[in-house]
């Protein structure tokens, strides 16, 4: 059976903040969608189906979806909540693409939220399988460390390396108006000089906590002839693993999932050489040595070369493959949001819409989404229709 | 427990783990006091180094979700997989949590306080429309005529069933889904217009009319028998007053021995899959899932069998 081609038209996002006092969930999820709609020229009654994405655990609300779909438009529609760790926006995305892909919808919104400031992260990242992990889980940054030491013992990267995918993502932030962390005057010296978390990740490394909403509008058929540059999805892959933290050896330095999801993709749209093929990334770093790492498993270089890649700049803004341009997740990170984020930014780029951080010449567009420290997402966009 | 039912499934289906393309997920984390409540099956359903999704609800939305991947034209084969594991959880507060925070939670409104609602008002309809005060003295069944009447009991289990694609054997011919209003005061709750609308859209799927001359059995996977008048109703299959009065039946069939939450649905779907294997001609049957405060997420799928091998 042939897929049917289905394109992201509109992206909405809030202004993710470290806390939003002023709405609440349903009321920073309405602000989104209005936004996308806008974008897409479209109202409520336009859309066939929804899918939302959120981790209730962060926030302690149980299935927030019953209450909070009817901000999004969804009353009497058919809604669905899409939740996997991390990579619940990519994996809502990739759901909202197949539904409207499928024939049986022509307009499905994609909303993705957190509000990390009405919870507990740190106690929702703990409770994890209750017959090993839970007892020594203790949220991110520890379990990042650990798979970090072995990173740069077996590839030689730097502190200073990392602190440069820092600065590039607080530089470009500054640049985009919805991010959470922006610095256009940070230096590698400041990330060095940040407070130690667990070594060798220093404060500035890490992602934030961030209140915020994104939003997608994902059309098929004819409805998608009206739009001057959809953001055509070109093929998807998702890899998950099994998370014990002591069975994955070399989990961060192979990163099996995302490596076999992207050669998974780059075979169905026929990318050979990907540093050269693709022209914008949106990929999923909670840590500034993640990106590093993702570097080599999405094959933008060799093994062991990541350093390299980001102390040549060709992946910043004005670079051969430019990584975050939006300042990635170490700006922004509603964790129920941030893959809808990954894939609104590359959306936008193909849209022309970018803004002070838009991307000369960019018609491809790769995104990647990352969860429970193993598991993969890698969606493609084209401005070519399929 | 997810193991033993994915196990289950494969060996009734003659299929191994490799032949699997792609796996979708149901489950609730604060039912089960996980975060991503999908984390600790990863192996169970075998999706090491391969696709999964989680829906975050009834086991038939990940049906639904799946039966879209295949139409999509991206996967063949998916395995769907739904569990509840509620005896782990204090299901009176979880549901307390998912009521909205500003008006309903703080209230402290409970799940099985909606479900008594939504009873009463039943029994309000039915009295208004027939003038006879004692609902006992107009249902089927005597029992009913207390507080919520017959219950069916919640539980914990797994349920697992692989779809792909193809025209042969029992095949989901329509489904449809919808999401009603979350404040119980914005519903009328002795009626169901989502599953009306739910199974409007599976009619039209599966290009049958809004009427139930072909479909033989239904299988409910409601909380409360009060609940099976209005809800027949809303899927046409009798008026509100004829189902008080000869409902539940062999055509209207409710799991009295317990659901699981979350794999109510893929569990009333396995028992109709079950019932059209065994008949010998051409059967249609409608499989009927929910979650959420007084049914506030509906869910139907109609499967048909030309009575060919399964």
């Amino acid at each position: 059976m042939k897929a049917r081609p289905v394109a992201i038209v509109g992206t909405g996002q809030t202004r993710h903040r470290k806390a939003r006092p002023d709405v609440h969930q349903g009321e920073m999820v309405q602000e989104a969608v209005n936004l996308a709609l806008l974008d897409a020229d479209l109202s409520w009654d336009d859309i066939d189906a929804i899918v939302l994405t959120n981790m209730e655990l962060f926030e302690g609300r149980a299935l927030p979806d019953l209450w909070c779909s009817e901000f999004a438009g969804g009353l009497g529609k058919p809604v669905m909540k899409v939740a996997t760790g991390g990579t619940s926006g990519t994996s809502g995305a990739i759901a909202g693409l197949l539904q409207a892909a499928s024939g049986l919808f022509d307009t499905v919104l994609v909303v993705g939220w957190e509000k990390h400031s009405e919870g507990s992260t740190q106690t929702g990242m703990s409770l994890t399988d209750p017959a090993w992990d839970r007892h020594i889980a203790a949220g991110a940054i520890g379990n990042f460390a650990l798979s970090i030491s072995q990173y740069v013992a077996e590839r030689g990267v730097t502190g200073e390396q990392a602190a440069m995918v820092a600065v590039k993502a607080r530089r470009n932030g500054a640049l985009n108006p919805n991010a959470h962390v922006k610095d256009a005057g940070i230096t590698v010296e400041k990330v060095l000089a940040s407070p130690m978390l667990a070594e060798p990740v220093h404060l500035l490394d890490m992602c934030p906590q961030s209140d915020g909403a994104a939003a997608l509008i994902v059309v098929g058929g004819d409805k998608t002839r009206r739009y001057k540059n959809p953001a055509w999805f070109r093929g998807s892959a998702t890899r998950h693993d099994q998370p014990y933290i002591g069975d994955h050896d070399k989990r961060m330095v192979m990163m099996r999932t995302l490596r076999s999801a992207a050669q998974e993709v780059y075979r169905k749209v026929g990318i050979g050489d990907p540093f050269k093929e693709i022209d914008i990334a949106e990929i999923y770093e909670p840590v500034s040595y993640a990106e590093l790492a993702w570097y080599e498993a999405l094959g933008f270089c060799a093994e062991g070369d990541a350093g390299k890649l980001i102390e040549s700049g060709a992946t910043q803004i004005g670079g051969d493959l430019p990584v975050n341009p939006s300042g990635g997740v170490l700006c922004s990170n509603p964790v129920g949001a941030t893959g809808v984020i990954r894939v609104a930014e590359a959306a936008r780029q193909l849209h022309l819409k970018a803004g002070d951080y838009q991307v000369d010449g960019a018609r491809r567009a790769l995104v990647s989404g990352y969860g429970v420290y193993t598991w993969s997402d890698v969606l493609f966009f084209s401005a070519e229709r399929p | 427990m997810v193991y033993r039912a994915v196990r289950a499934c494969l060996d009734d289906a003659s299929l191994t783990m490799p032949e699997i393309e792609a796996v979708v997920t149901a489950s609730a984390d604060l039912w089960d006091g996980k975060t991503a409540s999908n984390i600790a099956i990863t192996e169970a359903v075998g999706a090491v180094m391969k696709a999964e999704t989680r829906i975050s609800g009834d086991g038939l939305l990940a049906l639904m979700h799946g039966a879209m991947m295949i139409l999509s034209g991206h996967y063949q084969r998916v395995l769907v997989v739904a569990h509840g594991k509620c005896s782990e959880a204090d299901v009176d507060a979880v549901s307390n949590w998912c009521f909205d925070p500003v008006y309903q939670q703080t209230l402290g409104v409970t799940d099985s306080q909606a479900l008594s609602l939504q009873c009463q008002a039943i029994k309000m309809r039915a009295a208004e429309m027939t003038g006879e005060e004692s609902i006992g003295a107009l249902v089927r069944a005597p029992s009913w005529s207390d507080s919520c009447g017959l219950t069916v009991r919640q539980g914990d289990g797994a349920c697992a069933v692989v779809i792909e694609a193809g025209d042969d054997g029992i095949v989901l011919e329509g489904f449809g889904y919808d999401l009603d209003a979350h404040y119980l005061g914005d519903r009328d709750l002795s009626r169901c217009d989502g599953l009306a609308r739910a199974a409007k859209r599976a009619y039209e799927m599966a290009g049958l009319p809004d009427s139930q001359t072909d479909i033989n059995r239904h299988y409910w996977s409601l909380r409360a028998a009060l609940q099976l008048p209005p809800w027949a109703e809303a899927i046409g299959a009798c008026s509100f007053i004829e189902g008080l009065a000869t409902l539940p039946n062999e055509r209207h069939q409710i799991q009295w021995s317990g659901l699981p939450p979350f794999a109510a649905g893929m569990q009333r779907l396995i028992a109709g899959v079950k019932d059209l294997r065994e008949s010998p001609g051409s059967d249609r049957s409608l499989i009927h899932g929910c979650h959420g405060p007084a049914g506030q997420m509906q869910a139907v799928c109609l499967l048909h069998s030309d009575g060919g091998p399964c």
